[in-house]
């Protein structure tokens, strides 16, 4: 395991071009064995004048659509449709795992060509496709080549600022908010209450969601981990002494994950993807994009909350139909995730059937890091450096940067738009001394897109329309949110600022009874701005690795409170009282709020509520009845 | 970013953005910019525009080419191997009137 600093002094210095890992070079050497072999195999009905339908056929796997070149005649504008065609079935290889997709496109058309062939071959069919072969190989090759050179100069300049901009993360990063006085503003709760009206309808009620497809950024289940984690940084950093509906807000999003809209992509990415028409078992094989993501939100729960229901066998159950469920929980879907990493060739393993996404394996080992964290596994010691020395070897590019995406079957690494921003807070959940170069890095490489504003505020520009990956649409909330995310979480407060701005700016802020939005965006863009906006140095981090502190898992809580007539801001208990922070969230006035987990039948003094004295029932509770003013402060210590 | 696949995405709006730009100039319509799912307040029915259509052209070219190129294929494969299909008695016309010798040989069509 080497830090960032060391692996970008290894590539400057390096004279010769960068070496592949072992298993990419392996997996490339065998895609381009394959195809030579498809070459070899389209040349002989050629070379052996074999009759025309076998010539259409042979050129046709040469390049998909390559044999109507052979067929002539009109027959020869099927090639340039063929390709285009090819291009898209890529895209639905990338969409969905649909691996069939590019192979039936490819040698379906051969085999249609051979079918259309007739009495003659166009003569220079085999010169015009060996030319569309070696002009789309020149294109590549080029293109392969200038990255490569503007990834060695990217290292060169790295290596110049890494230094004093690590030394600067680190400062920034060494003061973290203190546990005891957390407490959301009025701009934390409107954004708090964005995720809370949606995560607080019944289970079966989408309304606020994006529903477009169950395969891509725009899923449901993204959003659903989405707002998971968001939640579980206002409960592990304002609220930990609070269970009420802030619990059962993380709770639905967990049901909401269970049903079969959410998770059944998957039925189709096995059949079409693997083959597989028998096993559609979710946390099996692959598919971490659900076992990493669902892992690290359903342990970020029980660690905030201290609520481990979800340990219980049976409680992740995926259920297809009346005869099919798939039974699972919180350490076997982990353990999926685990067992994955133990047979992974590339170290790294699969979303959709054959595509590999480090951003993706960075939630699969939070997830072993927040296991770590809730049942005392050493999953990070035992899994942590070989992940990391694989991530160097098989995904690192001439910049020292991740590679976004690699195709397992064909070794080829493929460009996805993810940088350093994106990995630091997650990585920063498992490993965050090196989380804090990435950081380190892409601040740098972000400072210079931050300018004054037309209000003299910082804010940034980014180049472009944007793609906002909730919706498809164009609109950059997505990346400033993102932005906000990660400089958040690194103590960047310049960056928070510029961002924040940007978003307010641009994405169409609102701030409508009581609730913040950002009406330009989608509804996973504003679950991320909303997790920015509550994120404070290492919450992120803290929510996943450590939880809050132990006290406020064993003294009092907050057990009930209506919403949104009682918006919390604060909750948090010493281990004996417990100390809370309300707000009307309609309008001022009395409200009853519960309390839970109070010594039985002992008596607390009472601030803020209109008794000044409770005693608890033999179960530990007690109501109180608050006159709520604005912001209201309660407080309750054993008498 | 922080999304699975992003890059799929991107490469279906480079891939349409010729054609969208080209749809938007002509008919004038420019995209969508304000959000439903981000405007739905509790107790609304589900925002109208959950339902996303903008792709389904692209998917319904893939899956019909996918299934016109195994369609294809799969007839192409059936007529190669004679699958399927009966011995027949192959026959052709010839005319009466054309001699089979002579410096008509082997003109037979």
């Amino acid at each position: 395991m080497t830090s960032f600093a060391m692996r970008l002094d290894g590539l400057v210095r390096s004279e010769v071009k960068r070496v592949k890992g072992p298993v990419t070079v392996a997996r490339q050497r065998r895609t381009a064995s394959v195809y030579a072999a498809m070459v070899a195999l389209g040349l002989y009905p050629l070379v052996d004048g074999l009759s025309p339908a076998l010539v259409s056929a042979g050129l046709g796997l040469w390049l998909p659509g390559a044999g109507f070149l052979a067929v002539g005649g009109w027959a020869a504008l099927l090639f340039p449709l063929t390709l285009f065609v090819f291009l898209f079935s890529l895209v639905a290889w990338f969409w969905a795992g649909m691996v069939i997709a590019p192979v039936i496109i490819w040698l379906g058309s051969a085999l249609l060509a051979s079918g259309m062939a007739g009495d003659t071959t166009w003569s220079g069919a085999p010169w015009l496709a060996a030319a569309s072969v070696a002009g789309i190989a020149f294109a590549f090759q080029r293109r392969t080549a200038r990255q490569r050179a503007d990834g060695r100069a990217k290292a060169v300049a790295r290596t110049g600022f890494l230094p004093t901009s690590l030394a600067e993360v680190r400062a920034q990063t060494a003061e973290t908010p203190d546990p005891a006085t957390r407490e959301m503003g009025p701009e934390e709760l409107a954004a708090l209450r964005y995720l809370l009206d949606r995560a607080l309808q019944p289970i079966e009620e989408w309304g606020g969601f994006d529903v477009i497809d169950q395969f891509q950024p725009a899923a449901l289940r993204y959003q659903l981990n989405h707002m998971g984690f968001a939640l579980g940084v206002a409960q592990g950093a304002y609220l930990p002494s609070f269970h009420g509906y802030i619990g059962l807000a993380q709770r639905n999003l967990i049901d909401k994950y269970l049903l079969k809209k959410v998770w059944g992509y998957w039925v189709y990415e096995s059949c079409w993807g693997k083959l597989n028409f028998t096993n559609w078992d979710p946390a099996d094989r692959d598919n971490i994009m659900l076992t990493g993501w669902l892992g690290m939100h359903v342990g970020q729960y029980m660690l905030n909350s201290g609520d481990k229901r979800y340990l219980e066998p049976g409680s992740l159950t995926f259920r297809l139909n009346k005869k099919t469920a798939y039974v699972h929980d919180f350490t076997t879907i982990v353990g999926s995730v685990k067992s994955n990493y133990d047979s992974a060739e590339f170290g790294l393993f699969a979303c959709e059937p054959n595509w590999i996404y480090p951003i993706c394996n960075h939630y699969g080992m939070g997830a072993l890091a927040v296991e770590d964290a809730v049942c005392g596994t050493g999953n990070v010691a035992r899994y942590l450096p070989g992940w990391f020395d694989m991530t160097e070897q098989e995904f690192t590019d001439e910049s020292g940067s991740i590679i976004g995406l690699r195709s397992q079957h064909t070794g080829l690494p493929v460009p996805f738009p993810v940088g350093e921003a994106g990995y630091a807070p997650f990585q920063n959940c498992f490993a965050p001394e090196s989380a804090k170069e990435l950081w380190a890095i892409a601040r740098k490489e972000i400072a210079p897109a931050i300018h004054a504003g037309p209000d003299g505020k910082p804010r940034i520009t980014l180049p472009g329309a944007g793609l906002d990956t909730g919706n498809y649409k164009s609109g950059h909330t997505t990346a400033f949110a993102a932005i906000m995310m990660g400089a958040a979480e690194f103590g960047d407060t310049a960056i928070v600022e510029a961002a924040k701005n940007s978003l307010d700016a641009d994405c169409g802020r609102e701030v409508k009874d009581g609730v913040l939005r950002y009406t330009k965006g989608s509804n996973d863009a504003n679950v991320y701005a909303a997790l920015a906006q509550l994120m404070r140095t290492g919450d992120f981090r803290r929510s996943f690795a450590e939880g809050p502190p132990k006290s406020c898992l064993t003294g009092p809580v907050l057990e009930e409170a209506n919403y949104p007539d009682v918006l919390v801001a604060r909750a948090f208990s010493d281990g004996t009282g417990l100390e809370l922070v309300l707000h009307p969230g309609r309008e001022n006035g009395d409200q009853q709020i519960g309390l839970a987990s109070l010594q039985p039948g002992a008596r607390y003094q009472v601030t803020g509520a209109t008794l000044s004295e409770v005693t608890a029932s033999a179960q530990g509770t007690a109501t109180l009845s608050v006159s709520l003013n604005g912001r209201t402060e309660v407080t309750l210590t054993a008498a | 970013m922080f999304a699975c696949c992003a890059f799929a995405v991107f490469l279906l709006n480079q891939l349409l953005f010729p054609f969208v730009s080209i749809f938007r100039r002509v008919t004038g319509r420019m995209p969508e910019t304000l959000s439903a799912s981000a405007l739905w307040q509790p107790g609304a029915p589900p925002s109208p525009a959950v339902r996303s259509s903008r792709w389904r052209p692209a998917f319904g070219l893939v899956l019909a080419a996918e299934i016109f190129m195994l369609g294809g294929a799969i007839a192409v494969a059936a007529l190669a191997t004679g699958y399927g299909s009966d011995a027949q008695a192959q026959s052709r016309f010839i005319p009466d009137d054309l001699p089979f010798c002579g410096e008509n040989r082997g003109n037979a069509k």
